[in-house]
């Protein structure tokens, strides 16, 4: 990798940009979206920047294309990936599923923006964050990092890259319209000491017929193109060799679940939180932007005396349900703050089922939570 | 008679999991699968040369399972998509797309036009049938004015496509279209094709007796060559025929053989320079 | 002296004449004739009656969609890439 993927210094950058960063940093070469607002400069970032680090990036006829091209890529042995918002990720879903039934290493940014439909295009929402999880047809499991910071937005692609390549598994990033144009310091370390993670390469000189490439729970080498594989990939039912099997229910049966043990054997590498929880009888439970949101108000209102303290998710899927609920079961209420109606909210409900959790939107879906709406509402259940 | 079977002269490009097609009895596909795996092995090349991609779709299946190399079977109307992604990856490679009309001019018609308006350098060969052959008989952009189909069943009441037009229309720098009845005009077309420096597209009309045969009233298998080779004509005929001559008939030929500068070139220039 | 020409037929790929007999209406020689009994699939596939008239054009060959015959000219039946069949 060239020093020149790799930014190596303290930055004053957007969250788009630094995403972008982090995508070259980790070793990504490839690139194709189209234009979406307010996603948009990681696509024009890497159109500039990836050309000089012997990369490719096609702007393409629409984002179907471009999640199309990005698949093609990893299969062609290249780190790739696409940015986009929530109308273009409904767009994407089918072939994200053919990403994870193919079992396809890339990485899918989604800097959020109000919706649904059309909505708002520069307002942040947080409303795409079950539509990893469950928008595409099927049963599937799904990596998703949210980031917090423009920090975040720069190390959380690093490690989306890392996990797809670990899992071979399209990742998510996500952002969402104020982190994505929001300014703040990065700084970026020398290459050296940026971890980064490889696909499992599948021997050389073996065809598909002989070894198996696919449906491994702790994860097949890739029998990527070019290589005298004579790899068949399909997202049809198949067998561990890649053979379609479009007869029978018990082939169904290992395709469905090998892909989704692989994930949930090894939830416990993956899941990221981080919290503070000292002395706290009620914690504020955030995500993205939002979170930010959330630890200011317990830095506020423990000065006021108030036993508070943060949650935060790092990863949304796999959710962190184990974490949340040790995090319950040293507090006596959570308070999840998101900006949408209550989307992962459920989700932390169920994880902790015997603490009481309370839901909080912001005063107005589209603005960030303000600290003393957010004490308000702590005062409430203050015990 | 002969008492021992002999291996196929092209059987060592089959996938030994997958000798068998999934074919109808006398569906044209076949002959355009050994019409390419011929062109392939008449220029010298070897499979593993290639990267195949495919749709969905009865013609998706030509490579898929049956090509032992590289293929990708890919989301519907798609597969021109993501062989974009394959060749800028893998630029050294020829990469080959199969799929018929339905998946690359209905669902991926867009995917078409922008590829051959690029010019990246692929070669896709688009099988035409007319109809929806795998799921059972519906209506393609393809099919003839007025035909029943599952989906019209009171007449088609849509224009068909002429899919080498189209493409010639969004910018492609080999156009060509044969049949079924004409294997080895065929196989020199695709050499031709996979030679192209750029997008060289190929569209070849395969019998589907069970549902465009049956749903016409041409017939079974061999009555459909018989009706290609009555339909058809020769490019060099048709240009001293007039339209209403030319209306229901197959115009066959090269159409377009031109050179314009190619996406992945252009692209390795760019890159050229800016690593510099 | 004259050269011998074989014809193989892979029962197993054929998929009959009654749903295809391509080979048999492409043949410019009438070489083939269709079997009057059923294989143990079910299929009635083409059968060589005329070997004389072969010209060996390889239309068969070439338009057969499920590679299943095979045209040789001056070839000894213990060539070694016979393979028996269809025993698959």
């Amino acid at each position: 990798m060239s020093n020149r993927a790799v930014l190596t210094g303290r930055h004053f950058m957007m969250g788009n940009i630094a995403c972008a960063e982090g995508a070259l940093a980790a070793g990504c070469r490839f690139a194709a979206g189209y234009p979406i607002t307010p996603a948009t400069e990681v696509a024009e970032r890497l159109a500039e920047r990836l050309p000089a680090v012997g990369g490719t990036f096609l702007q393409m006829e629409d984002e179907i294309a471009s999640i199309a091209a990005v698949i093609g890529a990893a299969w062609g042995g290249m780190k790739a990936m696409t940015a986009t918002s929530g109308p273009g990720i409904s767009l994407m879903l089918e072939n994200i599923g053919f990403a994870l039934g193919t079992e396809t290493p890339c990485v899918i940014v989604n800097v959020m923006r109000g919706g649904p439909t059309t909505g708002i295009p520069s307002v942040e929402l947080q409303g795409d964050v079950i539509q990893p999880r469950r928008g595409s047809h099927g049963d599937y499991q799904i990596i998703a990092l949210a980031p917090s910071s423009v920090q975040e937005s720069f190390d959380y692609t690093v490690e989306a890259f890392n996990l797809a390549e670990r899992f071979r598994t399209p990742v998510f990033v996500l952002s969402d319209a104020f982190l994505g144009h929001m300014r703040e310091e990065v700084i970026v370390p020398p290459a050296g000491q940026i971890p980064i993670a490889e696909r499992k390469r599948f021997p050389a000189g073996v065809d598909v017929e002989t070894l198996p490439g696919f449906l491994d729970e702790d994860v097949a080498p890739m029998p990527i193109f070019g290589e005298g594989h004579k790899s068949h990939v399909t997202s049809s039912c198949h067998d561990a060799y890649g053979r379609r099997n479009v007869i029978d229910a018990s082939a169904l049966d290992v395709f469905v679940k090998k892909l989704n043990d692989k994930i949930v054997k090894h939830r416990d590498e993956i899941v990221r939180v981080a919290s503070d929880l000292e002395g706290a009888e009620v914690a504020l439970v955030g995500y993205g932007s939002v979170f930010r949101c959330a630890q200011a108000a317990v830095e506020a209102g423990r000065a006021e005396g108030l036993r508070l303290g943060w949650f935060k998710l790092g990863t949304i899927w796999p959710f962190p349900d184990k974490e949340i609920a040790e995090a319950a079961a040293r507090v006596k209420r959570l308070i999840v703050l998101e900006n949408n109606l209550g989307q992962l909210v459920h989700y932390v409900q169920a994880a902790a089922p015997r603490c009481e959790v309370r839901f909080l939107p912001p005063r107005v879906l589209g603005e960030l939570h303000e600290i003393d709406y957010i004490l308000k509402a702590v005062r409430e259940v203050h015990p | 008679m002969s008492l021992t079977t002999f291996e196929h002269p092209l059987a060592k490009y089959i996938r030994p999991s997958a000798k068998k097609t999934a074919n109808c009895p006398g569906c044209g596909n076949g002959i355009l699968a050994q019409g390419i795996l011929r062109a392939i092995e008449g220029l010298g090349l070897a499979l593993d040369d290639f990267v195949f991609v495919s749709g969905i779709g009865c013609a998706a299946w030509i490579p898929s399972p049956s090509f032992f190399a590289d293929v990708l079977h890919t989301t519907h109307g798609r597969p021109i998509a993501f062989a974009t992604g394959i060749k800028a990856a893998l630029p050294h490679k020829r990469v080959m797309v199969v799929s018929g009309d339905g998946d690359l001019t209905a669902i991926g018609g867009n995917h078409l036009i922008h590829a051959a308006r690029r010019n990246i350098a692929m070669t896709v060969i688009c099988v035409n049938n007319g109809i929806y052959g795998m799921t059972g008989g519906q209506v393609a952009p393809t099919t003839p004015l007025g035909l029943t189909t599952v989906t019209t069943p009171f007449g088609n009441a849509e224009n068909p496509f002429d899919i080498s037009e189209l493409v010639k229309g969004a910018g492609a720098s080999f156009v060509a279209r044969w049949t079924t009845y004409h294997p080895r005009q065929m196989e020199k077309t695709i050499k031709k094709a996979i030679q192209k420096k750029g997008f060289a597209f190929v569209e070849v009309l395969s019998q589907c007796p069970v549902e465009f045969g049956r749903k016409t009233g041409i017939g079974n298998s061999v009555q459909m060559l018989e009706w290609y080779k009555a339909k058809s004509v020769t490019l060099a005929r048709a240009q001293g025929m007039q339209p209403e001559e030319l209306r229901d008939r197959i115009v066959v030929g090269e159409f377009v053989d031109v050179d314009k500068p190619e996406l992945i070139e252009t692209l390795a220039a760019i890159r050229a320079k800016a690593m510099a | 002296m004259g050269k011998q020409v074989i014809i193989s037929i892979n029962d197993n790929l054929c998929k009959g004449a009654d749903g295809c007999g391509i080979c048999l209406a492409l043949c410019p020689k009438d070489v083939f004739k269709v079997a009057e009994r059923l294989t143990a699939r079910g299929i009635r596939p083409p059968v060589v009656e005329k070997i004389t008239a072969c010209t060996t054009c390889e239309n068969c060959v070439i338009y057969c969609p499920d590679m299943a015959i095979v045209v040789r000219l001056d070839e000894m039946p213990e060539a070694a890439a016979a393979v028996k069949g269809p025993a698959e």
